[in-house]
């Protein structure tokens, strides 16, 4: 498959009062077209600011300090603004995570879902307004020529959602960024907003990039996942690799502390603990203190990428060949059920 | 929307009473008021009774005076040859209008202009300025600004008329800046603030998403909605004008009422200083009342679905 | 198709250099994580942290201090009282300001704008009035740093009796809530909606300018706004879990409001309250400036000002200073209270 999107040793740095947090310490990974691909991860794991960082929307105080971002062979970490506006809303769009805040208040929603067409397509307002209802009805939103005119507080918020959609589809863009979009919405919500994305998507044969902390979500929408930690992608394979053979034990964690994996009596597994301080990273593997399985090692060097399979890859020492051999604690947990 | 204007109404009602009721305590029961004023002259006292009735029991002085108000009646000055408080009151609101006007014109184009610049680059040389301008403002009283710019513009460098005169532009300039110094100070910061808010929000940052150039996020988004709830601090800017233009008033001379009431609290003219207390406060509500009106008719959260105009 | 792991496979040579011996658990039940943590503050040290960071801020602390040091000790540099007037007036009345050594360099030298030795001319040119003296013949030196005493007393006092009315009000209201908040607040409303001015002149009218009334006057109205606050605060906080669970716990609404309320609300009202001090400073010279100020011989800096203002222009020494240090103690308290405030929430700080 076309490989759109290849990110290679991405860094991002903050600068504020406390000092400099490298939010991002070198990110690897690919996306194709018409793949999605899920990061996952906890807040602060940097898997935000990766998303903002291949948006060119990082804020004023932070800034890619190495690494690469490719779109179609295309160098983007050194385009100038001017060329990236052409880019954004264009190639790749985004979906914010708050749909209750995404919306400019004081305008009307068919013309924030046009405002990317008049832009990059030099459409008419007339020619504007009639794919915007168009594109309105493929998000499922009734009555669209009437809805057209309302302001945003006039929707639910799983109707926003389907509005912030549609804006970013405005252009049937190659990459669509997702940072959360179904968290500040309600179980049932969710659901149909994850439909709708990927009927879309099949619709439309786009790349997706989809940021999460949920596991749950990850399931039902992935080709792929990676699981971010601490700015690091500690573990990335297929879905199935990495939600039935999970190498990592911050993996682990994660798969462990899902509601349908642990057992309702006793929970198995919870991650202690709370991410490190990003001001100064801590030596070798950042997740050694709160990781169960640590070894000396861990404390001391940082581990690579060990491949496990041509799409599965983790970076843990357990994975060396001099770790004691252990079975991942979640197999116990499922053969026991 | 018509429920909340009628709620609003009635509270204007309700705070005019209890200002009307209190003026007319004060006129009854304070030792030195017309009321119970043993200096008057027999004429003043005749006067008086004719319009208020002094010997009448209480509630009927009451509603004689609440009547007499209806009728826009103010009562009378007996200092200034007793005058008709609503005509004094009257001739002097042209100068004060215009000077109010003119300092609330002037100080909210600027203070906009400066609070835009300075929150779109933030730390530089304006942003730094408006901090200092909105410290100023609220630190330094009018009266001091004003009566320092009046002796070195006007005393020591004889640039710019001393006084007031009506019939001069220019003699309007410096109680101008002295009255504007405040709202400057209040819009610049109020607006800064408001595009801070709107520039770190999402919808700014999805704006941006959509490919659009930063100057179009900035007028298309953000500075269009940063204006709107500027029109709530027109409250608070009357109350603040109405204050400054007292102490200006007396610096330049402007026949005004501000001026007439520096005048009338010196001489203790207590209709004078009891219908300009009614007056202001009349003058604030209304400023409040159009601005919570004005606020509903252009925010879209706040107005009403259907007829909506600007697309 | 994922040929991104760049790095190395199971056993590759580069490995070969690592200690086997470290591929051992180390005993992890979470003592590690205490390490990673940084230093914990608690919430009043921080705000000292942050403070003490803020230039702008503590340069007005000290100018503060030196200005209340100077408020005590003045009037001892002084042999004149500040209600003397001193005979003869005729040789007393209106000097210029005449500082020793500083009169060397031109300034503070007592001459007046027309260049005549005021001193010499009247035959005192042992004796020194910092500030010159005033229409009656009084030293404007004690005058202004008494002046000073008496609108810091002013503003601490206003701010003290907006403290008690305010937040008893605001609690109340926040805390019982319902019917009872909604009557409270519609009552400020009203309240609020009668301009200051017109409030305290109205007051001043009936309760002469006094320094107690005085400082009641600008109560009657800012208190509204330290209600609103506290109500918010208290409101804010009464929904959270801790502050139920002590409920349900069977805490009194006593224990509740000093233990979890007060410590919340704390910050917010120290925030208020420090913009109160010199809101009230403010609104005294304003009110000295039309006609309401304190009676003689009682002289805060706005009556000062008041009086030096109807001789500007030939006089200006008399306005100047009582002026200055007026906006100077103003300033600085504006600028401490900006500080104090993005101290406190430092999420305030950039706007």
């Amino acid at each position: 498959m076309e490989k759109i999107l290849e990110v290679k040793g991405l860094k991002v740095n903050f600068k504020t009062q406390g000092g400099t947090v490298q939010a991002v310490r070198g990110v690897d990974f690919d996306l194709c077209a018409g793949e999605t691909l899920a990061i996952v991860g906890e807040s602060g794991s940097g898997k935000s600011v990766t998303s903002k960082a291949m948006m060119g929307l990082l804020a004023s105080n932070g800034s890619i300090v190495g690494g690469s971002i490719r779109y179609n062979g295309k160098e983007i970490t050194t385009m100038k603004e001017k060329e990236f506006e052409h880019l954004r809303g264009r190639d790749i769009a985004m979906i914010f995570q708050d749909p209750m805040t995404s919306l400019n208040p004081c305008m009307t929603i068919g013309h924030q879902i046009s405002e990317s067409m008049i832009k990059h397509q030099k459409l008419s307002r007339k020619q504007a307004r009639e794919q915007t209802i168009e594109l309105m009805r493929l998000v499922e939103i009734k009555d669209a020529e009437k809805r057209y005119k309302q302001y945003p507080h006039q929707f639910s918020g799983g109707m926003r959602q389907r509005i912030v959609t549609a804006a970013a589809l405005a252009c049937h863009p190659k990459i669509l960024i997702c940072d959360e979009p179904t968290t500040a919405l309600d179980v049932t919500i969710q659901a149909q907003i994850i439909d709708l994305i990927k009927s879309l998507q099949k619709k439309l044969d786009i790349g997706i990039i989809f940021i999460t902390h949920d596991l749950g979500v990850v399931a039902n929408v992935a080709d792929r996942v990676a699981v971010m930690y601490a700015g690091k992608i500690v573990e990335i394979g297929t879905a199935d690799e990495v939600f039935y053979q999970p190498a990592h034990p911050y993996t682990w964690g994660l798969l462990a502390s899902m509601p349908s994996m642990s057992d309702s009596k006793d929970e198995l597994w919870s991650i202690p603990g709370s991410p490190p301080d990003l001001i100064n990273p801590p030596k070798g593997d950042a997740f050694a203190p709160r990781n169960r399985f640590a070894m000396q090692i861990d404390f001391e060097e940082e581990p690579p990428m060990f491949r496990i399979s041509d799409t599965h890859s983790a970076a843990t020492w357990l994975l060396h060949e001099y770790a004691p051999k252990i079975q991942s604690p979640l197999a116990e947990l499922r053969q026991r059920r | 929307m018509k429920k909340y204007i009628l709620v609003r109404l009635l509270y204007m009602v309700i705070a005019i009473a209890l200002i009307v009721s209190i003026t007319f305590l004060l006129l009854q029961f304070m030792p030195g008021s017309p009321f119970n004023d043993l200096q008057l002259t027999p004429e003043q006292r005749v006067l008086l009774d004719e319009k208020y009735g002094l010997n009448d029991p209480i509630p009927v002085k009451y509603a004689r005076y609440v009547s007499n108000l209806f009728h826009g009646e103010l009562g009378t000055s007996f200092i200034f040859n007793n005058q008709d408080v609503s005509d004094m009151i009257a001739a002097r609101m042209s100068s004060s209008v215009r000077v109010g006007l003119q300092a609330l014109v002037c100080g909210s184009v600027i203070g906009v202009l400066l609070g835009i610049v300075a929150a779109l680059k933030r730390n530089s040389f304006w942003d730094h300025l408006t901090t200092i301008i909105a410290v100023i403002g609220v630190s330094i009283p009018a009266f001091v600004i004003g009566s320092l710019m009046q002796y070195y513009f006007g005393v020591k460098m004889a640039i710019l008329p001393v006084i007031y005169d009506k019939g001069n532009a220019v003699s309007t300039i410096m109680p101008t800046i002295a009255l504007a110094f405040s709202v400057i100070a209040t819009t610049a910061k109020y607006m800064r603030n408001e595009l801070v808010d709107i520039i770190n929000s999402d919808y700014i940052l999805f704006a941006r998403s959509k490919g659009l150039t930063g100057s179009e996020v900035i007028i298309k988004h953000a500075v269009r909605n940063a204006l709107i709830p500027v029109v709530t601090i027109l409250g608070p800017m009357t109350i603040s004008l109405i204050t400054g233009s007292t102490v200006v008033e007396r610096i330049f001379s402007v026949p005004g009422l501000g001026n007439l009431l520096v005048t009338s609290i010196q001489n203790n003219d207590y209709f004078v200083i009891l219908g300009e207390g009614l007056v202001f406060s009349l003058m604030f509500l209304s400023v409040v009342l159009v601005v919570d009106i004005l606020y509903g008719l252009i925010d879209p959260r706040i107005r009403l679905a259907g007829g909506n105009h600007n697309e | 198709m994922n040929d991104m792991t760049t790095s190395v496979p199971n056993g590759s040579s580069s490995c070969d250099t690592l200690d086997p011996s470290k591929f051992v658990f180390v005993h992890n039940d979470g003592d590690g994580l205490n390490r990673m943590e940084r230093p914990s503050f608690t919430f009043w040290k921080d705000v000292k942290i942050r403070l003490m960071k803020n230039k702008m801020a503590m340069a007005s602390l000290v100018v503060l201090i030196l200005l209340a040091f100077t408020a005590v000790i003045a009037p001892f540099c002084s042999p004149h009282q500040y209600y003397e007037q001193i005979e003869p007036m005729r040789t007393y009345i209106k000097l210029p300001p005449r500082i020793p050594v500083l009169e060397n360099f031109g300034i503070f030298d007592g001459t007046d704008s027309a260049g005549v030795d005021v001193y010499a001319e009247r035959g005192i040119e042992d004796e020194y009035f910092f500030f010159g003296t005033d229409n009656l013949a009084r030293d404007q030196w004690s005058r202004t740093w008494y002046g000073v005493r008496i609108s810091i007393y002013i503003g601490l006092l206003a701010a003290a009796i907006n403290l008690f009315i305010g937040v008893t009000y605001g609690g109340i209201a926040g805390y019982y809530g319902g019917q009872i908040d909604n009557l409270m607040m519609r009552f400020t409303e009203i309240l609020g909606s009668i301009p200051d001015l017109v409030v305290m002149i109205l007051f001043l009218l009936v309760f002469k300018p006094g320094i107690f009334t005085m400082s009641l006057a600008m109560v009657i109205t800012s208190w509204i706004g330290m209600a609103r606050v506290t109500r918010g605060q208290v409101l804010k906080i009464k929904n959270q879990e801790y502050v139920m669970v002590a409920r349900t716990l069977g805490a009194t609404p006593r224990q509740i409001i000093v233990k979890h309320m007060l410590p919340n609300i704390l910050p917010t009202i120290v925030v208020a309250i420090t913009f109160n001090i010199p809101n009230a400073i403010f609104y005294e010279a304003f009110l000295a400036f039309i006609g309401l100020g304190l009676p003689a011989p009682a002289a805060s800096l706005g009556v000062l000002i008041n009086d030096g203002y109807t001789s500007l222009r030939t006089y200006p020494y008399m306005m100047l200073y009582p002026t200055l240090v007026l906006s100077i103690l103003m300033l600085c308290l504006n600028l401490f209270a900006n500080g104090l405030r993005d101290a406190i929430d430092p999420t305030m700080r950039d706007k």
